[in-house]
């Protein structure tokens, strides 16, 4: 298709323009500053530092105390921020582990042989893998924060300690499974081409030629993919897939808690603690790929929203996957519908509790609470919950200034307290001129 | 100017080139350090922020480059070169985020990772920020050389030999890479309907500069 009424020529340069204009290099004074003290900060105390940097430092001593907090603060930034291994991992002990209770290292081959004995990798910080008979692998790297194992056929059973920034895959012929911390079972087949993954406990998120955006697996699911047939499927664990697994004592102990009806979610709800779906009435149940995220990126907010309605909101909200219920949420946001976002955020938060996106979905309910008017402290549980459970995830800063501008608003005492601890941990935030006002002096 | 390193110091900054400035770094100087960071941060900071998405936060990735630089100083055989040399530095940076960025958006609501913001009432810089976002969900989908080859050269301005160095490829690569990404996001956009819409709108406007500012004063 082309336009009508713009040539290539005409886009190129319009959107190049635009790109320009909006992502120039303009900061505000202080903040070019404060980056230029930092930066110059960490560089005299880099070992390769000529002496004359640090030496022209009138105060030393102070230097010091206040390049250690800069440095501590920049490491922490890159630790929160850097999903990748190898880089701040550079410099710590990678993990140490043991095969059958034998110190191994990176490079290992584990095969499980005919007999029922199955090896068992156990890594210092507390992950264990076991390799079923008459499977193999290999631990390809292993670093601080994880490993890198290989799945070269056969079935193994991963338990992953979630520490902060665990960082594992498993690689299965062209599959990367993702892992935080959970537990999981993977399965590979070289001759069938087929992947499945059943999940115990967390989340996974699995990426390959049938799901290159990566597809997310929660506890209690299961994903199968068939190369030579090109198909990708996510579904629950069956009663007698689970039975014939390894336990999950978790997953399987945990009490149903999902909500049948909407109205269960009046008021200011917590989320359970844990989610496992009762498996008879889950086996059978049809969970169609919607692929409303894809629909929301392209700006198809209506449509999603028409789909869901013709679908029915209700069974959405029970039934659909998290991919398709967080993306109708940002579509009812998007589209201006409120009543309608929080009932799917709140769907996302009672059924997949655990998952990145309920915890996420706590910010953005408190966000729809703050804009929607309702009580103050509607909105400010939300963000409690939030923060409680995500203290450095990608809405703290902005989930702890909202929480202070709503309180102030409602001329809460309790704003002070909020602003002092947005302005320790935000310092250069963009509610610290508002903290400022409000801190305690 | 000339000479020891004592006179180095006394070096009239604001004034020196790139090669002046680049040895007096190397032998230690602080003020010099401070120099090349005024000149050299806003121009770092835009093409971070252009090769990433032009409404991030890129201040911790600013004093990356400028700290592997200063790390790296040594290995500066051109001294002269010290804008290209920053440049390259904040490639690196950049894709090292866009990989970061690429593993987090499992973790996210949506696949592209950002979280939508309702709109609120439209105005003249929203068809802007629209097309961004738009434009850069495009800018996703390509491979990191790619994205960054196309920003260098139809964002940056860059000529082709420098986004080559930029990019630590040839110029021949470059050019091959350029063609086929342009022609790449050409297409995807053209099947956007309302980021062409958005870029219609901006088309408009800059073809009546005129006619808005006095309608603005008038308001």
């Amino acid at each position: 298709m082309r336009p009508t009424t713009a040539t290539r020529e005409d886009l190129l340069r319009v959107l190049s323009e635009a790109a320009r204009r909006e992502g120039h290099g303009d900061v505000p004074a202080t903040v070019d500053a404060e980056s230029r003290r930092r930066t110059l900060a960490s560089m005299r105390s880099l070992p390769s530092a000529p002496r004359s940097f640090a030496a022209r430092s009138r105060a030393p001593w102070l230097a010091a105390a206040a390049l250690a907090a800069v440095l501590a603060a920049v490491l922490g930034v890159f630790v929160l921020r850097r999903p990748s291994r190898g880089v701040l991992g550079a410099g710590e002990a990678p993990l140490a582990f043991t095969v059958d209770g034998a110190a191994a290292h990176a490079g290992v081959y584990v095969h499980g042989d005919e007999s029922e004995k199955r090896p068992l990798l156990h890594f210092s910080e507390g992950s264990e893998i076991v390799f079923a008979p008459r499977s193999s692998g290999r631990v390809a790297e292993v670093d601080a924060r994880g490993a890198r194992v290989l799945l070269e056929s056969g079935t193994a059973s991963f338990t992953i300690t979630h520490l902060p920034g665990t960082r594992w895959s498993v690689e299965a012929g062209p599959f990367v499974i993702a892992v935080i911390g959970t537990a999981f079972d993977a399965s590979w087949s070289v001759e069938a081409q087929t992947l499945e993954v059943r999940v115990r406990e967390g989340e996974v998120s699995v990426s390959g030629p049938l799901a290159p955006d990566g597809a997310h697996v929660t506890a209690g699911r299961r994903l199968s993919a068939n190369l030579l047939e090109g198909e990708l499927r996510i579904g629950f664990i069956s009663a007698v897939a689970q039975a014939t697994t390894s336990p999950a004592p978790a997953a399987a102990a945990a009490p149903s808690s999902i909500p049948s009806a909407p109205q269960s979610y009046a008021g200011l709800p917590s989320a359970p603690q844990s989610y496992a779906r009762p498996p008879h009435a889950t086996a059978h149940l049809p969970t169609p790929r919607l692929d409303w995220a894809r629909r929301v990126a392209e700006g198809d907010y209506r449509g999603v929203l028409a789909d869901a309605d013709a679908r029915g909101v209700d069974g959405v909200r029970r039934l659909a996957p998290l991919a398709d219920l967080a993306a109708l949420a940002d579509a009812a946001r998007y589209a201006g519908r409120p009543a309608l976002a929080r009932d799917a955020l709140l769907s996302v938060r009672a059924r997949f509790a655990g998952a990145p996106e309920a915890r996420a979905a706590a910010f953005l309910l408190g966000r729809l609470a703050d804009d929607g008017g309702g009580p103050t402290q509607g909105a400010v549980s939300w963000y409690d919950m939030y923060l409680a459970e995500s203290p450095s995830g990608p809405f703290a800063a902005e989930a702890l200034g909202r929480k202070l501008t709503a309180l102030r608003r409602a001329k809460d005492p309790a704003a002070r307290s909020a602003a002092d601890e947005y302005l320790r941990r935000y310092p250069d935030g963009p509610y610290a001129a508002a903290a400022r006002e409000l801190a305690t002096p | 100017v000339k000479g020891s390193l004592g006179s180095v110091h006394r070096l009239p900054l604001d004034g020196a080139d790139d090669a002046m400035l680049s040895r007096a770094v190397a032998a230690g100087d602080e003020a010099a350090a401070t120099e090349v960071w005024r000149r050299y941060a806003p121009p770092v900071r835009s093409v971070l922020r252009r090769s990433i998405g032009p409404y991030d936060d890129v201040e911790d990735h600013v004093q990356e480059v400028f700290l592997r630089y200063f790390r790296q100083r040594a290995e500066l055989r051109d001294p002269g070169a010290l804008r290209s040399f920053l440049i390259g530095i904040a490639m690196h940076v950049a894709i090292s985020e866009l990989r970061r960025r690429r593993v987090r958006r499992w973790l996210h609501l949506t696949p592209t990772g950002v979280l939508p913001d309702p709109p609120a009432e439209r105005g003249p810089d929203d068809d802007a920020r629209e097309a961004m976002r738009r434009l850069y969900a495009i800018l996703d989908r390509m491979d990191d050389a790619s994205r960054l080859t196309f920003v260098l050269r139809h964002v940056e301005g860059l000529e082709l030999c420098e986004v080559a160095a930029a990019l630590g490829v040839s110029l021949a690569t470059a050019k091959r890479r350029l063609a086929k990404v342009t022609t790449r996001v050409l297409t995807m956009v053209e099947r956007d309907p309302a980021l062409q819409a958005h870029a219609g709108a901006m088309l408009a406007r800059s073809a009546e500069p005129a006619r808005d500012g006095p309608r603005e004063e008038g308001a």
